[in-house]
C-alpha cells in the first residue's frame, strides 16, 4: 500500500486544479463558469493559446492496416511492387507513391519509419497493440495512448474534452486503468456532436435546473469534502461547460471553405475538425480511416483510399504550419499493421507485422527523414527495427511525456511503455 | 445439343506467373493472347501437333504498368490494350514478324506460402524460359490521364470506346485511332459497352472503397447509358443496378446487354450476372453468377450462351434464353485463387481462361 | 503473516476464549472486538472517534450495502418514526432476512468473479443464470468454504461462468488466487514475486492445475447456454524462462502442478495407450481419469488452508467498509501489512468458528461503530486509512437504477426487477479508475442531462410520484417533504424545503408549468451528489 501513495507519480494534481476551478465557478454570480470558448476566434490568439497550453498530438489511424509498400516504401522494379508508382517528393531521397501527390510537396515535415517490426497482426489485437503499447493477451485494461497523453498534456481549463475520437475505431481500449475522466469522447464519423452532447432541454430550463442544482451541490458540498463528491461535481461543470462550448464541433460554416481542399469525405471534414479542436486546445484528436484492409483488389483499394486521405492530411499539415501550430502538433499516421509485399491470388495483400510503415510529423519531430529500413523485397527490416515500445516512446517523448510513467491496477505497476523501451533520439527534433 | 458443352476438355495449361493475368482474347480460332500486371502481353500459337503443348510465339512489349483489358478488331487484324499506364495501345495482331527475344515464364512470386508467418521468400525455382519473337505498338493513344480499365469496341470495327478512373470516356474513330468525343462521369470507369450501333454506351462507375461508407454520397456506384452522340446520359439505371460491375457487355447481335457484379469486395451472396434488355434498360433476368464476384463474360458465337468466370474459381456456362445454368467447369486453380479472365475462339471452339496465380488454361467446347 | 500456520490463528482463539469473562459477554461478540481494535487505533493515532452516524444516513447507507437499494419512502418514515433504543439492530435482521440481500449479494460477486463487461460469455442471459445461481448461494446463506467449492466445481447448473470468462491456464490460476485466497500470482509468471519467496515455478505449478481444464457449450434454451466445465486427462504447462531469453524454437519444459508453498501433486500415471476420448455434441464430455482441478479446488477450500478464511473476511470487510484491513484487498504479500493486525487475526478465526458463515460476518460488521461512523468530517479521502469516517462510494448502475425507481415511486417490486441498459452500464457503470478512485465522465452527465431513459423516470406519468406530487392536494412543504424522503431518505433542511417550495410553485404558474417545475426538482435531486454516493 505504502509503495502506492510514493510511487504514484500523478496523486491529486489535476484534481486540486480542477477543484479549484470548480471553487471559482461556484462563486460566479451567474452559477456556472462562462466557457472560455468565445475569445478564441482569432487565429494568432488561437496559436497562442495553444502554445501556452502545450503539445497537441493527432493521430490518423488507417483502420484495416495500409500497405507501406504502395505508400511509403514503395519497390519500383521489385517482382513485390504494384502498380503505383513512386514520385520525387520536396526530400530528395523520399518518394512516395503517384497518388499522394500533395504530400510529396511535404515531406520535408515528415519522419518516415520504414522499419516497424510488430507483434499483433490481426485487427482486434493489432488495434489494441498499437493504441495501447500492449498485446490484448495480457487481459489488463491499458490505457488508449489517446487517454495518456490526455492525462499529462491535458489543459485543465479547457472547456472541451481531452481526447477525441472521430470515424471508424481501431480500438476499444478506451483510458483503461487512468479512468472515464480520460476516457475518449467518439464524435460520429464525420466529426459532427454525437446526439447526445445537444442538450435535451432549453437553456432556460437548463440555466434554472443548474442553479437549484448547484445550491444542492453547495448545501452538500458544506459538511462532505470527500474527493468523490468533488470529481462528481467537477464532471458535472465540465459537461455543462462542453454543452455550451459545443459550437466548437460545429464547423459547418468554415468546412464550406475548406471542403474542397480537404476532400468532401468523412474523413476530410474529421482532419479539419481535428485543426479546430487544436485551436481550441484539445489534446489528443484520433481520427480513423477504414477499408485498408485489402485482401483482394489491394491496388483499386488502396488508390481509391489514398485519393480520400492525400488532400485531407496534407490540407491538415498546411493549415497547421500556416497557423503556427505544426511546431506544438504531432500528426501521427499509423495503422495496425502493414500489408504483405506478395500480391496473392486475388490481387491482395494480407496482414504483415515484420517490416512496415508508419509516419510522424510535426511537434517534437525531426522532418525531412526516413528512419530505418525494409529490404530489397520488404520482407525483412533491414536496418534499424522499431518495435511497439520504441514507437510509443518516441512519440512519448515528442509530447513530453515520461515514457516511463507508472500507474496501478489495484496494487499491479503498469508503465506507459514496456520495460526497456526508448525512445529513437534521431527522431526527435 | 441436350447438354451443350458436354463433352468439353481441358486441352493445354500454359504457366506464366510473371504476374497475374488481367485480360485475354483470341487472335481467330489459334492464337490467344494473355495480359498481365506487368503490362506484359504474350500470345500463344495453338495450332501445335497432338500431344505437344503449345509455347509463347509473340511478346507484346510496350505498357509500362498493369494492362487492364484487351481486345483484337472483328477483322483480327489489331489488338488493342488499355493499361494503368494511362495508355490506349495498338498491335498488330498477324504479324510474326519482330525481333528475337526471350520470356520467363515462373519469374513470379508464388504468393503461397509468402505470408506474414513465413520467415522467408522461397527459393526460386529453375527459369523455364521461352524463345519469342519481340513486337511493339502500332500506335500508342496518350489522351488518358489514368488508370484505363473501360475498354469495347462495335462489331463493325469502326468505333472504339475506352474509359479511366477519372470517369472520362472517350469515343474513338477505331481504325484512325482518333478522339471522336469524350465526356466526363462522376467516378471510375470500372467497365462499359457500346452497343453495335455505336450509338450507346453502357457503363458501370464505382469507386472501390472496401465497403460503402456512410457520409460518402457521392461515391455511390452509377449506371449508365450515355448517348455519343452528345456524351449525355440517355438512362440512368443507378437505382437498379446498386453495385460496381466488374464486366458489362453487348453481345454482338445486340440483343442482351449483360453486367457482372464483381468489382472490389463483393459480398458473399452477391456476384450476380443482370441480363439487361439494351432497349430500355429493364432487366430481363439475373443469374446468381459468382458468389463473392463474376470478373469477366464472354457471348458464346452461338448467340444463345453466356460464358462467365468469377472469384469462386469457377467458369459457368448459362443459356441466356432459359435463363439456366448449362454447366460449370469445376475448379482447376489452387485454393481461393480468381479466375480472372475468360475468352472464346470466333469459331466457338476454343476457351481460354486466366487464373490470377500464373496460368492459362484452353478448354475445347466442342459445341456441337 | 503469510507463513503462520491454521494452529497459530486457533491456538490465539483457543487463549482468547479462555479469557475471564469473555465467553459470557456481550463483548464476546465480533462487533465489540471490531470496536475495541478500530478504537485502540484511533487512539494510537491521534485521532478522535468519529460520531455516530445519524439515522438517516445510517439508514440510506444500510440500505445500499446490504440490499442493493436505497429505502422506500414507507420505509424511511417507519424507520425514523420507531424509537426502540436497538432499532438499527433490527434493521439489519431485517434486511439480511429480506430476499433482496441475497440479490445485492449476487451483484457483488457477480462483478467481482468476472468483471464489468468480461468477453465470452456470449448472450446476457447467461449472466442473468450466473446472478440467479449465485442469489441462491446466499439466499441459502451456503457456508462460504462451500460456496466456493460449488462455485469451483462448476458442476450445478448455471454454476459455470467463471470458468467461461477465465478461460485459460494462466488466467484461473491468477484469479483464484487473487479472488479466493487474496494473492497476486500473476507477477511471478514472468519474474520472481518481488515480496514473497514464490518463483516462476510456483506460478506455473498453480496453473499446471487448470490446464486440462476447458468449457464445452451445451444445449441453449432462451439463450442461456449449458456449459460443461470439462476436464482432459492429458496436458501440461510448459515452463520457460522469461519468452526473450528463450532460444529458437525452444518450447519449455512440461511442469508438474504444485501448490503453491507445499508439495509437488502425486497423479497416478496414464494407461500406456491412453488416447483422449472425444467429445462430440452438446452433452457432457468425458470426466477425465483423474481430475487435478478437483485436487486443487479442495486445497483452496480446505480448513487447513488460512488463505480462504483470511482473504475473505478482509474482502467483506472492504465491501462493507472501503477499504481492506490489507489494501487493496486481493494483495497480501508480506511488505503490505494490515492496519488492524490484531482484528484481522480474530475476525479470520472467528469466521472458520462460525463455520464460513457470510451472514453473521456481515451482520457483525455492519453492528460495529466503525460501519456507523458519522459521515462528515474533514478527511477527504474516500475511504479514511483509519476509518476515522465513513466511506464515500458510489453507487454501482444496478443499484442507483433500482434506487430511482424507489425515488420516483415506483415500488420495490419495480426497483428489484430493474435492469440497468447497455447506456447505464456504460455510462455509469465503471466510475474508477485503475486504483478504484471515483471519476466522474462527460459521457455520464450528458447521460444524465440527455439520455432518455433517465429523463423519463423524472417525467411525471403513469402515477410516478411526480405526478402524485403533481396531482396531490397536500401543501408545498408536504409535497417537498416526501420528495426529500423518497429521493434522499431524509427530510428537507428549512433553507432547502424554502428553496423547493419556491422552485415548485412559482408566480405565476399554471399546472403546466407546475408539473415541468416538478420533473426540474426531480431531476435536480437524482442528478445530485449526494443521490450518486452512498452520501
Amino acid at each position: 500500500m505504502k509503495m502506492n501513495s510514493i510511487n504514484n507519480p500523478c496523486p491529486w494534481h489535476q484534481h486540486r486544479l480542477r477543484r479549484d476551478l470548480l471553487k471559482g465557478a461556484m462563486i460566479t454570480a451567474a452559477g456556472w463558469a462562462l466557457p472560455n470558448w468565445g475569445a478564441l476566434s482569432h487565429s494568432r490568439t488561437i496559436a497562442a493559446e495553444a502554445k501556452r497550453a502545450g503539445k497537441r498530438c493527432i493521430m490518423l489511424y488507417m483502420e484495416g492496416g495500409v500497405s507501406q509498400i504502395d505508400t511509403f516504401d514503395m519497390k519500383p522494379g521489385r517482382p513485390t511492387a504494384g502498380p503505383f508508382r513512386p514520385i520525387h517528393s520536396t526530400v530528395s531521397g523520399i518518394e512516395v507513391c503517384e497518388y499522394l501527390p500533395r504530400m510529396a510537396r511535404h515531406t520535408d515535415k515528415l519522419a518516415v519509419i520504414r522499419s516497424m517490426k510488430t507483434k499483433s497482426v490481426d485487427h482486434g489485437i493489432g488495434g489494441y497493440h498499437m493504441h495501447t503499447c500492449y498485446p490484448s493477451s495480457e487481459k489488463v485494461p491499458h490505457a488508449e495512448i489517446g487517454a495518456m497523453i490526455a492525462k499529462y498534456c491535458d489543459n485543465p481549463e479547457s472547456d472541451l474534452p481531452s481526447f477525441v475520437k472521430m470515424g471508424p475505431a481501431g480500438c476499444n481500449a478506451g483510458s483503461g486503468y487512468l479512468g472515464p475522466t480520460y476516457e475518449p469522447f467518439t464524435l460520429d464519423t464525420d466529426g459532427r456532436l454525437p446526439g447526445f452532447a445537444n442538450p435535451s432541454v432549453s437553456q432556460e430550463v437548463q440555466d434554472r435546473r443548474g442553479k437549484l442544482l448547484e445550491f444542492m451541490e453547495q448545501q452538500h458540498a458544506r459538511e462532505h469534502p470527500a474527493r468523490p463528491f468533488a470529481a462528481h461535481r467537477e464532471a458535472e461543470l465540465r459537461t455543462i461547460r462542453l454543452m455550451r462550448a459545443r459550437k466548437a464541433f460545429d464547423v459547418a460554416d468554415a468546412w464550406n471553405k475548406a471542403r474542397d481542399r480537404y476532400g468532401n469525405t468523412p474523413f476530410g471534414r474529421g482532419c479539419f475538425t481535428a485543426l479546430k479542436l487544436v485551436e481550441a486546445g484539445v489534446p489528443f484528436i484520433e481520427i480513423g480511416h477504414d477499408g485498408y484492409d485489402s485482401h483482394n483488389d489491394n491496388f483499386p483499394v488502396h488508390k481509391a483510399n489514398l485519393k480520400v486521405l492525400d488532400p485531407a492530411w496534407s490540407s491538415l499539415l498546411e493549415d497547421l504550419q500556416d497557423r503556427g501550430l505544426l511546431q506544438d502538433t504531432l500528426v501521427v499516421w499509423t495503422s495496425e499493421f502493414g500489408r504483405t509485399p506478395a500480391i496473392n491470388g486475388q490481387g491482395g495483400r494480407d496482414h504483415f507485422g515484420r517490416a512496415w510503415t508508419v509516419v510522424l510529423a510535426g511537434g517534437g519531430i525531426r522532418g525531412g527523414q526516413t528512419y530505418g529500413a525494409s529490404n530489397r523485397d520488404g520482407f525483412e527490416v533491414a536496418d534499424k527495427p522499431v518495435d511497439e515500445g520504441a514507437y510509443f516512446a518516441t512519440i512519448y517523448k515528442a509530447m513530453g511525456v515520461d515514457h516511463r510513467a507508472v500507474h496501478y491496477l489495484g496494487s499491479r505497476p503498469i508503465w506507459a511503455t514496456p520495460d526497456g523501451s526508448m525512445p529513437i533520439p534521431e527522431l526527435i527534433g | 445439343m441436350d447438354q451443350p458443352f458436354a463433352n468439353s476438355r481441358l486441352m493445354y495449361s500454359l504457366p506464366w506467373n510473371s504476374a497475374y493475368i488481367t485480360s485475354l482474347a483470341f487472335i481467330g480460332n489459334y492464337q490467344v493472347a494473355a495480359a498481365n500486371k506487368n503490362g506484359d502481353i504474350l500470345v500463344w500459337n495453338l495450332d501445335v501437333p497432338e500431344g505437344k503443348t503449345p509455347s509463347p510465339a509473340r511478346r507484346l512489349v510496350g505498357h509500362s504498368n498493369e494492362i487492364n483489358r484487351i481486345l483484337v478488331t472483328p477483322d483480327s487484324m489489331t489488338l488493342i490494350s488499355v493499361s494503368s499506364d494511362h495508355t490506349v495501345k495498338y498491335w498488330d495482331a498477324r504479324s510474326v514478324e519482330g525481333e528475337p527475344g526471350t520470356v520467363v515464364l515462373n519469374d513470379g512470386f508464388v504468393p503461397k506460402g509468402v505470408t506474414e508467418k513465413v520467415d522467408k521468400v522461397p527459393e526460386p525455382p529453375e527459369p523455364i524460359q521461352a524463345n519469342v519473337v519481340i513486337q511493339r505498338p502500332l500506335r500508342d493513344l496518350r489522351n488518358h490521364a489514368e488508370w484505363i480499365h473501360g475498354l469495347a469496341q462495335t462489331p463493325d470495327g469502326k468505333t472504339l470506346v475506352t474509359g479511366d478512373d477519372d470517369g472520362v470516356i472517350i469515343v474513338w474513330d477505331l481504325p484512325g485511332g482518333r478522339e471522336l468525343r469524350r465526356w466526363q462521369a462522376t467516378q471510375w470507369i470500372s467497365s462499359l459497352g457500346v452497343s453495335p450501333d455505336g450509338k450507346t454506351v453502357a457503363a458501370s462507375q464505382h469507386t472501390p472503397f472496401i465497403r460503402f461508407k456512410s457520409g460518402l454520397e457521392e461515391f455511390v456506384p452509377h449506371f449508365h447509358f450515355w448517348d455519343v452522340e452528345t456524351g449525355k446520359s440517355r438512362k440512368d439505371l443507378s437505382k437498379e443496378i446498386k453495385e460496381g460491375m466488374s464486366a458489362v457487355r453487348y453481345s454482338p447481335d445486340g440483343r442482351w446487354l449483360v453486367a457482372g457484379h464483381g468489382n472490389v469486395q463483393t459480398e458473399k451472396d452477391q456476384g450476380k450476372i443482370l441480363v439487361i434488355d439494351p432497349a430500355d434498360g429493364k432487366k430481363i433476368r439475373e443469374f446468381p453468377g459468382h458468389p463473392v464476384g463474376t470478373n469477366d463474360l464472354a457471348f458464346h458465337p452461338d448467340g444463345k450462351h453466356l460464358f462467365s468466370c468469377g472469384r469462386d474459381q469457377q467458369i459457368k456456362v448459362w443459356n441466356l434464353e432459359s435463363g439456366k445454368l448449362v454447366r460449370d467447369f469445376g475448379k482447376f486453380a489452387d485454393r481461393g485463387v480468381w479466375i480472372g479472365a475468360i475468352a472464346i475462339s470466333l469459331d466457338g471452339r476454343l476457351l481460354a481462361a486466366a487464373d490470377r496465380a500464373g496460368q492459362v488454361v484452353v478448354y475445347s467446347l466442342n459445341p456441337f | 503473516m503469510v507463513s503462520l500456520s491454521p494452529r497459530f490463528y486457533l491456538t490465539c482463539l483457543a487463549v482468547a476464549l479462555l479469557m475471564p469473562g469473555w465467553a459470557q459477554s456481550e463483548d464476546r461478540l465480533l462487533r465489540r472486538v471490531i470496536d475495541r481494535e478500530t478504537q485502540a487505533v484511533w487512539a494510537d493515532q491521534k485521532i478522535a472517534p468519529p460520531g455516530r452516524a445519524t439515522d438517516t444516513v445510517f439508514l440510506r447507507r444500510v440500505y445500499l450495502d446490504l440490499v442493493g437499494m436505497i429505502p422506500a419512502y414507507d420505509e424511511t418514515v417507519a424507520f425514523l418514526a420507531d424509537n426502540h433504543p436497538s432499532k438499527r439492530e433490527l434493521l439489519i435482521d431485517k434486511l439480511l432476512a429480506d430476499p433482496r440481500h441475497a440479490r445485492q449479494q449476487a451483484q457483488v460477486w457477480d462483478i467481482l468473479l468476472l468483471g464489468r463487461s468480461p468477453n465470452g460469455i456470449g448472450h446476457p442471459n447467461n449472466r442473468t443464470r450466473f446472478r440467479q445461481w449465485l442469489g441462491d448461494q446466499f439466499q441459502n446463506n451456503v457456508p462460504y468454504d462451500r460456496f466456493v467449492q460449488k462455485l469451483l466445481t462448476a458442476e450445478e447448473d448455471g454454476s459455470q461462468l467463471f470458468y467461461v470468462v477465465h478461460r485459460d491456464a494462466d488466467e484461473l490460476a491468477a484469479a483464484t488466487m487473487r479472488i479466493f485466497l487474496g494473492r497476486q500470482l500473476q507477477c511471478a509468471k514472468c519474474h520472481n514475486h518481488p515480496f514473497e519467496p514464490w518463483t516462476q515455478r510456483d506460478y506455473y505449478g498453480m496453473a499446471g492445475f487448470f490446464v486440462r481444464t476447458y468449457v464445452k457449450e451445451g444445449e441453449q434454451q432462451d439463450h442461456v447456454t449449458r456449459f460443461f466445465v470439462a476436464e482432459k486427462s492429458t496436458g501440461d504447462v510448459s515452463f520457460t524462462v522469461v519468452p526473450k531469453d528463450a532460444p529458437p524454437g525452444f518450447k519449455g519444459t512440461p511442469v508438474k502442478p504444485k501448490f503453491l508453498d507445499g508439495e509437488e501433486l502425486h497423479e497416478p500415471a496414464l494407461p500406456q495407450d491412453f488416447k483422449e476420448p472425444e467429445s462430440k455434441g452438446k452433452t457432457a464430455p468425458p470426466p477425465p481419469l483423474f481430475s487435478r482441478r478437483q485436487k486443487v479446488v479442495d486445497w483452496i477450500t480446505s480448513r487447513e488452508n488460512p488463505f480462504l478464511a483470511q482473504a475473505v473476511v478482509n474482502r467483506v470487510w472492504a465491501q462493507l467498509l472501503g477499504r481492506g484491513l490489507v489494501h487493496p484487498a486481493d494483495d497480501f504479500h508480506s511488505a503490505n501489512a494490515p492496519s488492524h493486525p490484531a482484528l484481522l487475526r480474530v475476525m479470520q478465526a472467528e469466521f472458520v468458528e462460525h463455520g464460513f458463515d457470510l451472514k453473521w460476518l456481515i451482520r457483525e460488521m455492519v453492528n460495529s461503530n466503525a460501519y456507523q461512523a458519522e459521515d462528515t468530517g474533514a478527511v477527504d479521502d474516500a475511504m479514511p486509512k483509519f476509518y476515522e469516517r465513513a466511506r464515500v462510494r458510489p453507487l454501482s448502475a444496478e443499484e442507483w437504477l433500482a434506487s430511482l425507481h424507489l425515488a420516483t415511486g415506483l415500488g420495490i417490486e419495480s426497483a428489484v426487477k430493474s435492469a440497468p441498459s447497455g447506456d447505464m452500464l456504460k455510462y455509469l457503470g465503471q466510475p474508477t479508475d485503475g486504483q478504484g478512485a471515483f471519476q466522474g465522465s462527460l459521457s455520464e452527465h450528458l447521460f444524465l442531462h440527455n439520455g432518455d431513459g433517465f429523463r423519463g423516470l423524472c417525467h411525471p406519468r403513469n402515477g410516478n410520484l411526480p405526478e402524485q406530487l403533481v396531482k396531490s392536494e397536500e401543501g408545498w412543504e408536504a409535497k417537498v417533504e416526501r420528495m426529500f424522503l423518497s429521493i434522499l431518505s431524509r427530510p428537507p433542511t428549512a433553507v432547502e424545503r424554502q428553496q423547493f417550495v419556491q422552485y415548485l410553485n412559482p408566480e405565476p404558474s399554471d399546472a403546466k408549468v407546475r408539473s415541468q417545475r416538478m420533473e426540474e426538482a426531480f431531476w435536480v435531486l437524482v442528478t445530485c451528489s449526494e443521490f450518486r454516493f452512498n452520501r
